[in-house]
């Protein structure tokens, strides 16, 4: 955002495929890790929207350094993903009741410390509709969590931030005693991604986990000079003031030492750190069924032919 | 308040096939296709709401009454028009929905004066409302939830008016379909319940086969077929199997998109059109489930919306799409599969050369190698170079040095061929490698350096009686240069018609030589005879440089100036003097005026006027040229762009004197393209199966005849071309289809606003903004960045533009008088590319060759300041440069640059950007830069100006800049450290953007925009007393508001009484700084957020001020009257 465009591979790109992650968000969560420990305490791990699986990869590899020997980690995913050590994978929509039973099984020893959702909708470019449909996972993955979390468990989940952030802000706080908004230094500049982490999970009262997420079906029939009024409507000070109170808490992450996810860094430097070859790598995890792959292989079949 | 929001265009629908309405954000805009004009625009959805989907419908029983469904987001919008002609806006309702809507369909109550509008949800639920339209009364009816399992990104209605039934297809995030099927009775319940929520069990199938979400779903219009495309990147066809049952089973998979589709579009025939991300519009044939056709109106920008009519009156079909580029377009139907009928194309094979050669070593091949025996008696022969003659001949010369001509002719459904040697030279140093024409002749040269001139009347003879005569024409010949090949010919003959018969026609013609000279030959010829009487050599043109190459040439032809273009783009002129005009001595020329305006080989050069000429090079730029006879003979560009979207190399002009139209041959890789320069629209794209074979094309009115070779072949094309092929285009002429990075605005004369655009897709976009009729016209579009374009900064005369690999470009501005109707102003800047400048590459003429370099640059420009020039001190160091412009540059790898533009005096227009000094200020990129100058009280000589800059972890860097000696610029780098100020955490995360303002009292004030959601304005005090020339500021006073956005703040402008701010919530606020006088004292009180809205730019990337006008860019510009 700001003047900086978005930018093609970067460094995080570059160390992702040296240490072997299979994206570069891996550094999301271990500088989201570094800010928040968000691993100490957990031994029950849910990855929801997990492919390719980097995630994944981060927390098992965290796991065996704090030697939790017994930790549980599922990743779950409408895609298939490729097996990774000490992983459970279920391949599944987060949203079916199959599913969320399947999770459940898979924990033996009571309720889930940590729930992770990357996940990110195909983005149209139109960011309406791209920031809607996040809100809308978002919210089918918290709705998956309140089934999931013990209490004081922690919830974490990518947002595009945009017009209704706060909603989903307000929404979170509900089920949640802290959350906060944060920023991973890995995350480029240009993007308006950012992360929900949610602490100290308590049931609402009034709270029983169903599968289906009713929204507030409240309608509203506007006539006449309402119209007007709603069509013209600039909000003035005093009102704005009091319906803008609630300003998330923000917070940037990653030490300063790390890279800069906007900066180029020289592959010279790079080399010297890490002693290995400039050479370009290949990808660490190729996709298993990638959804255009269909319309790839018909165009090429095609350029054949010709 | 006034806003008025360009961008994107997200829907589009017909009213009648003279209007059609489209969405831009909130407003729905009314255009007259015939008329070419906006008849209304208004805004229906409230806040920056941007339009999904726009329908409209007329009730058999009040045809008079059109009624509009307008949605986006949860909000629909019911109104009506009475009369198309009177526009006559009435708006029933407004009703926000309690969720996302996906598609509104109107259904018509039995009851004369009710209609039900049903709005489908995502989460698989439906909300329907009544409308009584004679009442004017609205209100919510029933709302149905269906059972739901999946998120869903589309859903479409049917209803059908027989059965009273209707079904929703919903789309699902796993690419599952849900068909539900309900009757419409279930819809009136008549409870007097305000909300109902009915649990429908109704009839439902799964529709399984796409990947990824479902993008759109479309039913056509008897329902009996869905087109349905997701991920995948394929629209499949679903059939109704049975009558009754709610059955569909795959009918069709359409694939050809490699990129996602978001919107489909049944068409009549049975063909369907789907509008892509990779800006094309295709149509498939589903039958046969072939791509017909495809339309790249778009410049490669995201299609967003397509729409069909049909005017039963003249059953003809009218489609419109619109896109990413704020551009919209309509075809009617008909034109452009009739194009696809009138063009035809025909292969003819070469004739085969008998190898009459029996020489040892043919032999010995033939004894060895069977293969290259039979080849080597047979050898094709390949074209090197072609001319059209007339519409049905063709001269071509080959690779075995024989000229031929060939005649092509349709008879019937056949072409036919005939093909007549009319030289051939055995000698490879008598070779044939450039051709032309001359009036009654044709005009080759050869390797040697001689030029065979064939009378046009010799060979016509021949290729009439080719069958009984066996005499070869005759040709005259001579020696044309001193030593080398003619390795261009050019004359000066031009197709106009001739009313007088001479006896003698007089000819110039240009033949140039490897050694860098042109040769201006008079040519007399006896039409009488029909024979070459007189060959004169007038002058010698030199090429003032050693190696220089003249590869393009134009005439002329009332003054006698000479314009040539060499291979390295620069354009010459030439003009003999009076006095060596009548002197019989040939004389050597040198050129009075040179100029560089391309970078690469200038392929053709045509004159459009008596005193503008064009310039088309192999990179694929095309100049306007101004030549001013006055003024010794100048050449000054006019206006200049990358030519088209497609274009990547030009290569020729076509020009149609009958009908102003104007033409230009292009190549993309293989595709030879022609381009109608008037419209700015393609014509034909022709695949050439390789890269830039031999070629020609020949023009008339509204035919082309396109010839080219293809492994060992000769193809013919045959074009005709319509003017009706693209019915309209949107007035403002499109714009960036990317993210604009920054925006400056200035104003004009007669309350126009001067828009400067910085956008991703590399273009610089120069236009304005008429502040009377709220339209955008775009001026210019500045390309010579090879990456986004981030920045811009000005100043009166120079306009400079960084971005991405470490690109810096200064322009100067023209002011220029015109007086072109469209434009309804008198003048506008016009801005010329000076030089440009690589970071990390050394100062480079062949831009557009960078990135395949290996050292590519990896940083970007993030900001850009124009210092003021008296910054400078040059004590006569480099008296031969001419000081332009000064400037600061930021870069993503936290480093501060000063550049200088420096003119040579002794050559004419050679600018260069002189970089004065560079230094390390940041460890982590700067993304955003102010300067202050500040008043005269607190101005030394070595502090004259304040640099502000921004980092992404939060720091704000203050640096206090004198003058600069440029005999010792490393005391700027070593005074950095003690003139610099570094304020950390001042955000949390990025700051995004910042401004410098300067109150009253001298104060300074600082706004800054973060990440964190935060606007923080500081106020700083500056030392005035101070002794060691150390920057002495004191913060004074901080305002950070506990309230405001809810997402990174990206924008943010001050001009020390009001701020404004906005960011990635879409939110625009103005903020007021409170001021008390106490004691006479000046003190800011408090800062106070008075406005807030919404608005339509997503991405908001800069804000620029002009008096009471304000604009907004991101995806989109918005413009805001604020005061």
């Amino acid at each position: 955002m700001g003047r900086t465009s978005k930018d093609k591979r970067d460094i995080y790109y570059r160390k992702a495929k040296e240490e072997g992650y299979r994206a570069r968000s891996a550094y999301k969560l271990l500088q989201l890790d570094q800010e928040f420990d968000l691993l100490k305490d957990a031994e029950n791990v849910v990855d929801l929207c997990a492919a390719p699986g980097s995630w994944s990869q981060v927390v098992s590899q965290r796991l065996r350094e704090l030697c939790k020997g017994q930790a549980t980690i599922v990743a779950v995913d409408l895609q298939e993903i490729a097996p990774i050590e000490g992983v459970t994978i279920i391949k599944g929509d987060i949203t079916s009741r199959p599913t969320v039973e399947a999770i459940l099984k898979e924990f033996e020893n009571g309720m889930v410390d940590l729930v992770l959702s990357d996940g990110a909708p195909d983005v149209t470019g139109l960011h309406d509709l791209d920031e809607y449909i996040q809100s809308d996972l978002i919210l089918s993955a918290l709705n998956v969590a309140t089934f999931l979390l013990r209490r004081g468990g922690t919830f974490v989940a990518k947002v595009f931030r945009g017009k209704d952030t706060c909603g989903v802000f307000s929404r979170l706080s509900v089920f949640f005693e802290n959350v906060t908004v944060a920023k991973p230094r890995s995350s480029r500049n240009s993007s308006i991604e950012a992360f929900f982490v949610c602490r100290g999970y308590s049931r609402p009262s009034f709270w029983e986990p169903t599968l289906i997420f009713h929204k507030d079906p409240s309608t509203e029939v506007l006539q006449d000079l309402e119209i007007e009024q709603e069509c013209s409507r600039t909000t003035e000070s005093s009102e704005s003031q009091e319906r803008m109170k609630t300003m998330m808490p923000f917070v940037s992450c990653g030490d300063l030492s790390c890279y800069d996810a906007d900066m180029a860094y020289d592959i010279d430097r790079n080399c010297q750190e890490n002693s290995s070859f400039a050479t370009s790598l290949p990808p660490v995890q190729t996709p298993i069924h990638a959804a255009y792959e269909n319309a790839l292989a018909r165009k090429r079949s095609a350029q054949q032919t010709n | 308040m006034e806003r008025y929001f360009y961008g994107p265009i997200t829907a589009i629908c017909f009213l009648s096939n003279e209007i059609l309405s489209y969405a831009q954000g909130p407003h729905l805009i009314l255009y007259h296709i015939v008329q070419r004009r906006i008849l209304d625009r208004r805004q229906l959805l409230p806040d920056g709401r941007r339009i999904f989907g726009v329908s409209n419908f007329v009730f058999p029983r009040h045809s008079e009454q059109r009624f509009f469904l307008v949605f986006g987001e949860r909000w629909v919008s019911v109104s009506c028009v009475n009369s198309l002609k009177l526009l006559e806006w009435h708006n029933l309702a407004l009703i926000r929905c309690s969720d996302w809507v996906f598609d509104v369909r109107p259904v018509e109550e039995n009851d004369d004066s009710r209609f039900l509008i049903l709005c489908a949800q995502s989460h698989h639920a439906c909300e329907v409302f009544s409308v009584n339209y004679t009442t004017q009364v609205c209100h919510f009816t029933t709302r149905l939830q269906l059972s739901f399992e999946e998120i869903t990104w589309s859903a479409s209605f049917y209803v059908d008016k027989i059965s009273e039934t209707i079904f929703v297809a919903s789309g699902c995030y796993s690419g599952n379909i849900k068909l539900f099927l309900f009757q419409k009775s279930i819809l009136e319940t008549t409870s007097d319940v305000k909300r109902s929520l009915l649990n429908v069990s109704s009839e439902t199938f799964e529709l399984l086969g796409h990947r990824g979400p479902v993008f759109c779903i479309r039913w056509n219009c008897t329902g009996t077929r869905l087109a349905t495309t997701a991920d995948d990147r394929c629209i499949r066809i679903w059939k109704k199997c049975t009558v009754e049952a709610i059955q569909f089973e795959q009918h069709a998979v359409l694939w050809d998109s490699t990129s996602r589709i978001w919107d489909l579009e049944f068409l009549p025939d049975d063909m369907i059109i789907a509008a892509c991300e990779d800006g094309m519009c295709r149509i498939w044939n589903i039958s046969n489930e072939k791509c017909l056709i495809r339309l790249e109106d778009h410049y490669g920008m995201n299609v967003f919306c397509t729409s069909s009519l049909i005017d039963h009156c003249s059953s003809t079909c009218f489609i419109a799409t619109g896109g990413a580029d704020s551009n919209f377009h309509v075809y009617r139907l008909g034109d452009i599969l009739g194009r696809q009928i009138d063009r035809y194309c025909a292969v003819f094979e070469l004739p085969s050369v008998e190898a009459k050669n029996t020489s040892l070593e043919c032999n010995l091949w033939d004894a060895s190698q069977t293969s290259i025996n039979k080849s080597s008696f047979c050898a094709k022969e390949s074209v090197k170079s072609m001319r059209w003659l007339s519409r049905e001949s063709l001269i071509i010369y080959t690779d075995h040095n024989r000229i031929y001509h060939v005649s092509i002719w349709k008879q019937g459904q056949e072409w036919k061929q005939t093909w007549t040697l009319l030289h051939h030279v055995e000698d490879k140093v008598l070779a044939p490698i450039s051709m032309t024409f001359i009036e009654h002749g044709i005009l080759i040269g050869t390797n040697c350096g001689q030029v065979l001139i064939f009378s046009l009347h010799d060979v016509k003879r021949l290729v009439q009686h080719r069958c009984q005569v066996d005499w070869a024409p005759r040709f005259h010949s001579f020696q044309a240069t001193r030593k080398g090949a003619v390795m261009n010919i050019f004359s000066s003959f031009e197709e106009k018609p001739k009313i007088q018969q001479e006896l003698f026609i007089g000819e110039q013609i240009f033949i140039v030589s490897p050694d860098g000279c042109m040769f201006w030959y008079d040519l007399l010829w006896n039409v009488k005879e029909d024979v070459l009487d007189n060959v004169k050599l007038r002058y010698i043109l030199k090429h003032p440089f050693k190696d220089g190459l003249f590869t393009a040439m134009c005439y002329h032809s009332s003054t006698f100036a000479v314009i040539c273009g060499d291979k390295k783009g620069k354009i010459f002129v030439y003009f003999p003097k009076q006095d060596q005009l009548d002197s019989c001595d040939s004389a050597v020329l040198m050129p009075i005026f040179s100029l560089q305006l391309h970078s690469d080989r200038i392929h053709c050069l045509s004159w459009i006027a008596d005193n503008i000429f064009l310039s088309a090079s192999v990179d694929g730029m095309l100049f306007k040229n101004l030549f001013t006879k006055k003024q010794d003979y100048q050449v000054e560009a006019l206006c200049q762009r990358k030519c088209f979207y497609k274009v990547a190399t030009v290569d020729k002009f076509l020009k149609d004197s009958a009908s102003h139209k104007l033409f230009l041959v292009g190549f993309h890789s293989k595709y030879l393209t022609i381009w109608d320069m008037i419209d700015e629209k393609e014509v034909i794209s022709v695949d050439c199966g390789g890269w830039r074979r031999a070629h020609d094309v020949w023009f008339s009115s509204k035919e082309f005849m396109i010839c080219f070779t293809r492994r060992g072949h000769l193809v013919l094309r045959y074009e005709c071309f319509e003017d009706t092929y693209s019915l309209s285009k949107a007035p403002s002429n499109g714009f960036h289809g990317m993210r604009i990075n920054h925006v400056l605005l200035m104003t004009e004369d007669k309350g126009n606003l001067n828009l400067i655009t910085c956008g991703e897709d590399t273009m610089v976009r120069n236009s304005v903004f008429c502040t009377q009729s709220h339209q955008v016209h775009a001026l210019q579009i500045l390309d010579s960045h090879i990456s986004g374009v981030q920045c811009c900064a000005m100043d009166e005369e120079w306009l400079w533009t960084g971005s991405g690999k470490d690109q810096l470009v200064v322009w100067q501005r023209v002011n220029l008088t015109f007086d072109s109707e469209y434009l309804g102003q008198s003048t506008s800047h016009y801005y010329h590319r000076k030089d440009m400048y690589f970071g990390t590459l050394d100062k480079s003429q062949r831009m557009r060759f960078v990135n395949k370099a290996t050292h590519v640059a990896t940083q970007r420009v993030t900001s850009c300041l124009v210092l003021p020039k008296y910054l400078l001190i040059r004590r006569n160091t480099v008296p031969s440069c001419i000081f332009h412009s000064l400037i600061f540059v930021t870069r993503s790898d936290g480093s501060f640059a000063l550049h200088s533009l420096l003119e040579k005096p002794n050559e004419s227009k050679q600018w260069t950007i002189h970089l004065l000094c560079h230094f390390k200020a940041s460890q982590f990129p700067i993304l955003c830069s102010d300067s202050l100058i500040l008043p005269d009280s607190l101005q030394t000589h070595w502090r004259k100006i304040l640099i502000f800059a921004c980092n992404t972890v939060g720091q704000l860097f203050i640096w206090q800049l004198g003058e600069i000696d440029v005999q010792n610029l490393s005391k700027v780098v070593n005074e950095f450290s003690k003139n610099s100020m570094i304020i950390s955490d001042m955000h949390q995360g990025a700051i995004h953007d910042l401004h410098v303002s300067i109150l009253e009292n001298d104060d300074i004030l600082v706004v800054t925009g973060g990440e964190d959601q935060l606007v923080k304005s500081h106020i700083f005090h500056l030392d005035d007393i101070c002794i060691d020339e150390e920057l002495s500021l004191v913060k004074q006073q901080s305002f950070v508001p506990n309230y405001g956005h809810s997402a990174s703040v990206t924008a943010v402008w001050t001009n020390g009484r009001v701020i404004f701010s906005s960011g990635a919530d879409q939110r625009w606020m103005m903020w007021e700084i409170k001021t008390s006088h106490d004691n006479g004292q000046f003190s800011i009180s408090s800062l106070q957020l008075c406005k807030t809205m919404l608005c339509n730019v997503s991405d908001i990337s800069s804000i620029s001020v002009a008096n009471e006008w304000l604009v907004l860019a991101g995806y989109g510009v918005e413009f805001i009257k604020w005061k």
